[in-house]
């Protein structure tokens, strides 16, 4: 048996094995139910229903626990990315980005698409659940609805693991900002709405070509940074490039590092994109929810909170490059022009919640989740993008970084290097 | 005040305020250093010699005034400050290291930081670790070390970054032991003579400075008292030994208290 499993490993077959399981998982469900109907439907009935729906939801969690198991498989046995040892095997072997990877392709394949087919029709071959309720669509609607279901759950499994390797790109975005609107059709798509459903399936299309061009990045990055030659490669250069940011160094290096980082933390692409991609979240929500005015203000307090946890962030992040109140009591100096420029980006968020608040109060319903995206996006963006800069505030704020004055700075560069990666980790 | 055609300081201080509630630790200090010099900043505890050089170091920043370091001032730009930072090194007294790492780690790892090149950072760690005999010490974790051995290990941490400007604070305390002494004295006495690296550092303890510093600042007072060369010193008391004329510049009153405390009429 472990004999049988090691050859699979070695060839790389779990994902498929998995992804066949699951069918067989599928169709012996589907049978068990077949063979209860024949036998409650010659006896009483009483119950039949329950059990019916009971094996149907069963059926519907292990499709739904197999499919994001099967994308991680197939992502994780193909791509050489998030296994060390893959990545250092292949590293050693004359592998490019242009040839193909050696156990199998981690693109959309063939196999995938029979796969799901494969199940989505399992649909049209079980128990005759629309016979249960009205409010089950039948068969044919069912086979389509199970389809759409099956692909978007495989689609978004696989989008999230591809999130965790893609750098920031247009791919990358257009994965994240299909979310909402998928969110939107997928609730219409379950009341029945067959429009509906085509959009989510056509969204979900868009968000997989996206996929591929991401993923296809993420193999040109690995064969770039497998084969590169340069400092970021050979000997210490990995421990360049964690040592500004992983405080592994200790006291006064990590705080004076000649390689600190500059310049943005969110490019203005990015900030923007995900303020919009917030914005659409919320007037998904806010369309699906705000029928009432009750819901409305139930909203406005929500935003508001919202905002308020962004400026406290925002705050935190700025706080180890900010004279602490009892500095400036201590030595009188109450206004620092150089570090205050930290106010206003939390004052304007404010400002623009304030006036987007008093929008959403008095306004019309109809108006509510357009006033609603408004805020979700207007202070996002301006929390991400005003400025000062967060990497370039610490290197030039008139900051005190050790001594009696400061209480922040040298605990917080001790507790980082205690949770930082250790200079040993960095080394190997 | 240099004239225009000598090159720019290597430091330059303007006007540097610094005070801590109502107390005045830096009262309008200004002074220049010369790339090159070995500099002792001297004075009595407490008088700010730890805070002119966290200023320098760009760890405190002074609430009036500027420290310029070759001309570019520090904190101006993010490019500037970096700049700086790969001119400069600062090891202070209460050097923080990581716990798990071995001391050979530690020092390849700065250097690192640094950007040297590698095997330039493996040799001067080397030896480094033979100079101070750490050698047994060297790949024990930084927990297993003496006091002293972390004091050693803090030295050859701003040794091996190979800036041209470094601060110390106060490098001769804190456990060193007279193996450890000499050898950073020697280092220093180098670096005087080479003047391959401007050096500046604090100590407490005048009898020091002859050999390792080319000048001296005292500071008293939260002003600079005394600015001026080893040679124009030695010229100037002539005859009289130079660890009693610092003891004099620094301490004026010790000597008398000394004897006071120890006379018949107040035992």
């Amino acid at each position: 048996m472990s004999q049988f499993l090691t050859s699979l490993r070695r060839f790389r077959l779990i994902p498929f094995c998995i992804g066949w399981l699951e069918i067989l998982f599928y169709l012996a469900g589907c049978s068990l139910m077949r063979v209860a109907l024949s036998i409650t439907s010659t006896e009483s009935g009483a119950g039949a229903s329950e059990f019916y729906w009971l094996t149907f939801v069963l059926l519907a969690m292990g499709v739904v626990f197999f499919i994001p198991v099967y994308a991680a498989l197939r992502y994780s046995h193909t791509l050489p990315v998030g296994d060390g040892h893959f990545r250092d095997w292949i590293a050693a072997t004359p592998w490019t980005s242009d040839r193909a990877l050696p156990w199998g392709s981690p693109f959309f394949h063939y196999s995938d698409l029979l796969l799901l087919v494969v199940i989505s029709a399992g649909f049209a071959i079980a128990p005759p659940v629309d016979r249960l309720s009205p409010a089950i669509p039948p068969m044919g609607t069912m086979f389509l609805l199970a389809g759409a279901a099956v692909f978007v759950l495989y689609v978004l499994s696989r989008s999230a693991l591809l999130l965790m390797r893609a750098k920031s790109s247009v791919c990358t975005w257009i994965i994240i900002l299909a979310y909402p609107i998928q969110l939107f059709y997928a609730w219409n798509a379950i009341s029945g709405s067959i429009p509906a459903l085509l959009i989510l399936v056509l969204v979900t299309v868009m968000q997989l070509v996206a996929q591929e061009f991401a993923l296809k990045q993420i193999i040109r990055d690995l064969s770039k940074a497998l084969y590169a030659c340069d400092d970021e490669q050979n000997e210490f250069g990995h421990m360049r490039k964690y040592g500004p940011q992983g405080a592994g160094f200790g006291w006064p290096f990590t705080t004076l590092s000649p390689l600190a980082k500059t310049g943005r933390v969110i490019s203005v692409r990015d900030g923007l994109l995900g303020a919009l991609c917030l914005g659409m979240i919320t007037f998904v929500f806010a369309q699906l929810q705000m029928q009432s005015g009750e819901n409305v203000r139930a909203a406005n307090g929500f935003l508001w909170f919202c905002t308020v946890v962004f400026v406290l962030v925002r705050f935190a992040l700025y706080l180890p490059a900010f004279t602490s109140p009892v500095v400036r009591y201590k030595t009188g100096r109450w206004i620092i022009p150089r570090e205050d420029r930290v106010f206003v980006a939390p004052l304007l968020a404010l400002l623009a919640a304030g006036v987007c608040s008093a929008l959403l109060t008095n306004q019309p319903l109809t108006l509510a989740p357009w006033v609603a995206a408004l805020w979700s996006t207007c202070v996002p963006a301006i929390i991400f993008l005003v400025g000062p800069n967060l990497l370039d505030h610490k290197l030039t704020t008139s900051i005190c970084m050790s001594g009696k004055s400061i209480w922040l700075a040298k605990p917080v560069e001790s507790k980082r290097a205690r949770r930082s990666p250790t200079v040993r980790s960095i080394l190997d | 005040m240099a004239s225009e055609s000598s090159p720019a300081p290597e430091i330059e201080l303007r006007d540097v305020t610094v005070h801590f509630g109502t107390r005045p630790i830096l009262d309008r200090v200004s002074a220049s250093i010369e790339a090159g010099s070995s500099v002792a900043v001297i004075g009595p505890n407490g008088v700010g010699k730890t805070t002119l050089l966290k200023v320098l170091a760009g760890v405190l920043s002074a609430q009036e005034g500027n420290v310029l370091i070759r001309g570019v001032e520090r904190r101006s730009t993010p490019e500037a400050e970096l700049q700086i930072r790969q001119w400069t090194t600062f090891i202070p007294d209460d050097l923080w290291t990581p716990k798990v790492v071995s001391g050979r780690e530690y020092l390849m790892a700065v250097g690192a930081l640094y950007g040297l090149p590698y095997r330039r950072v493996l040799e001067h760690t080397e030896r480094l670790i033979q100079l101070f005999q750490l050698n047994e010490v060297a790949d024990k974790p930084l927990t297993d070390c003496s006091t002293g051995q972390k004091k050693k290990f803090s030295l050859c941490a701003g040794l091996v970054t190979d800036a041209p400007l470094l601060l110390f604070d106060e490098p001769f305390s804190g456990g060193l032991d007279p193996a450890g002494i000499m050898a950073f004295r020697e280092i220093l006495r180098s670096f005087a003579e080479t003047r391959s690296h401007t050096v500046v550092f604090t100590t407490p303890v005048p009898e020091l400075v002859e050999v390792t510093a080319d000048r001296i600042l005292v500071i008293s007072d939260s002003h600079i008292v005394l600015d001026e060369s080893v040679a124009e010193l030695k010229k100037q008391h002539a005859g009289q030994p130079f660890g009693e004329v610092l003891q004099n510049l620094v301490f004026p009153n010790a000597a008398s208290q000394v004897r006071s405390y120890l006379s018949p009429d107040n035992s």
